[in-house]
């Protein structure tokens, strides 16, 4: 179903790009192809599972090209088939994020009482998870109003074999060197998704995590950034973003917290 | 990077934006607001410009835009000056001073025009890179 699903977006992409009034138009004159940055602060992303430290952020690297039709955008490449006044449709490759809370895991060691009486010690620790390579399409629109990007991506690396549909709506606020963007959104992950990363397989199970299977969720978040140019290179920003865990994800034993909390503040170098 | 690196990184680039000296140390002129941010939505900046200079020595000057050939002001015998005026800009441009009967340049203020405002919305669009939270 999931496939189908993704193979419908896929052709309805292609029907637009082959119908399309405007094409894709060449980067605005004056307007270099490629977005290069570094910030430099402190930050950190909590992480929800048990046994498992926050994310701490210091460097974090901003790299992407926008050519007329290929991107790359920090991770993401893309493929505009459809450029016009009004939307942009992209075809996209990228790497799922719910990979990155399984890189800070941590081992414990429990004492329990076996059945003779004496005293064990288990070594326990959350299930390793893969990263997926994922391909979707994107909708991208703004106006006046703000923005709206509206993506559906399914696996393809055979890691989970599910689908995430995505939608982010905000708006700039700007006030000559302030700017202030509130953005939210939610994101549905379908059941093969949401097991792969929150539920407990059987030969995974111990006696602090017990077997689990995760359903289809929704996920909601939102997005605060206040920004203010120091000059035509740096930028003294402040993020936070919360993002709370859909409801079968918070019912799994490796979850400890439903909200994911992030904040981040430094200088963004623009080159 | 320590809070007290990051404070001083701040006021550098500050002071450095706002205050802008000659290649001949005796004259200084300064401007504020020395920046103009465009967007989409506003390609133009409503600024009130204050433009201060000093002097070591004392002598005649005059003030200079882009936008005009005459002088915007011009001082007798001083060794220091104020000029204020409003201006819509949306372009870079430049203030400058010059000494005696010359038009040698003896400092000179860049305002920048910096746009925000793109024709690309892929350039806006939000990823979720593993790495990141920018």
């Amino acid at each position: 179903m999931c496939k189908s699903l993704l193979r419908q977006w896929v052709a309805t992409g292609l029907l637009f790009a082959a119908t399309a009034s405007v094409a894709a138009g060449p980067p605005a004159a004056g307007e270099s192809p490629w977005r290069l940055g570094i910030a430099l602060g402190y930050g950190e992303r909590s992480n929800p599972l048990a046994l498992a430290d926050d994310i701490r952020i210091g460097i974090d690297i901003d790299v992407a090209w926008f050519g007329e039709r290929w991107f790359f955008d920090n991770g993401d490449l893309g493929f505009t088939l459809v450029d016009s006044d009004r939307y942009t449709f992209n075809l996209v490759g990228r790497v799922n994020s719910d990979r990155v809370f399984f890189s800070k895991t941590d081992t414990d060691f429990i004492s329990v009482f076996d059945a003779s009486g004496g005293v064990a010690t288990l070594q326990v620790s959350v299930p390793d998870r893969d990263y997926a390579a994922e391909l979707g399409a994107e909708l991208l629109v703004d106006g006046d109003w703000g923005y709206l990007q509206a993506s559906a991506h399914h696996d393809v690396s055979g890691t989970h074999d599910g689908l995430e549909l995505y939608l982010n709506t905000g708006r700039t606020f700007r006030q000559q060197r302030w700017a202030f963007e509130p953005s939210f959104g939610l994101s549905w992950k379908s059941r093969k998704l949401n097991d792969y990363y929150w539920g407990v397989r059987q030969e995974e199970a111990n006696v602090l995590f017990p077997p689990y299977r995760a359903g289809a969720g929704v996920n909601a978040h939102a997005r605060f950034v206040a920004s203010y140019v120091l000059d035509r290179h740096w930028t003294f920003l402040v993020i936070a973003e919360y993002e709370r865990l859909n409801a079968e994800a918070a019912a799994s034993p490796i979850v400890d917290q439903r909200g994911v909390i992030g904040a981040f503040a430094g200088f963004r170098y623009g080159f | 990077m320590g809070r007290a690196t990051l404070a001083l990184l701040a006021a550098g680039m500050l002071f450095a934006a706002a205050r802008v000296a000659a290649g001949d140390d005796t004259v200084t002129l300064s401007v504020k607001p020395v920046l103009c941010i465009t967007d989409q939505h506003s390609a133009s900046c409503d600024l009130s410009f204050l433009v201060l200079w000093e002097a070591r020595r004392a002598g005649r000057y005059c003030l200079y835009s882009d936008f005009s050939a005459t002088p915007l002001d011009c001082w007798m015998q001083a060794v220091a000056g104020r000029f204020a005026e409003d201006r819509v800009v949306d372009a870079s441009f430049r203030y400058w001073l010059t000494a005696g009967a010359g038009e040698e340049r003896v400092a000179e203020a860049t305002i920048e025009v910096m746009s925000m405002a793109t024709s690309d919305r892929r350039r806006n669009r939000r990823n979720r890179h593993v790495w990141s939270i920018l």
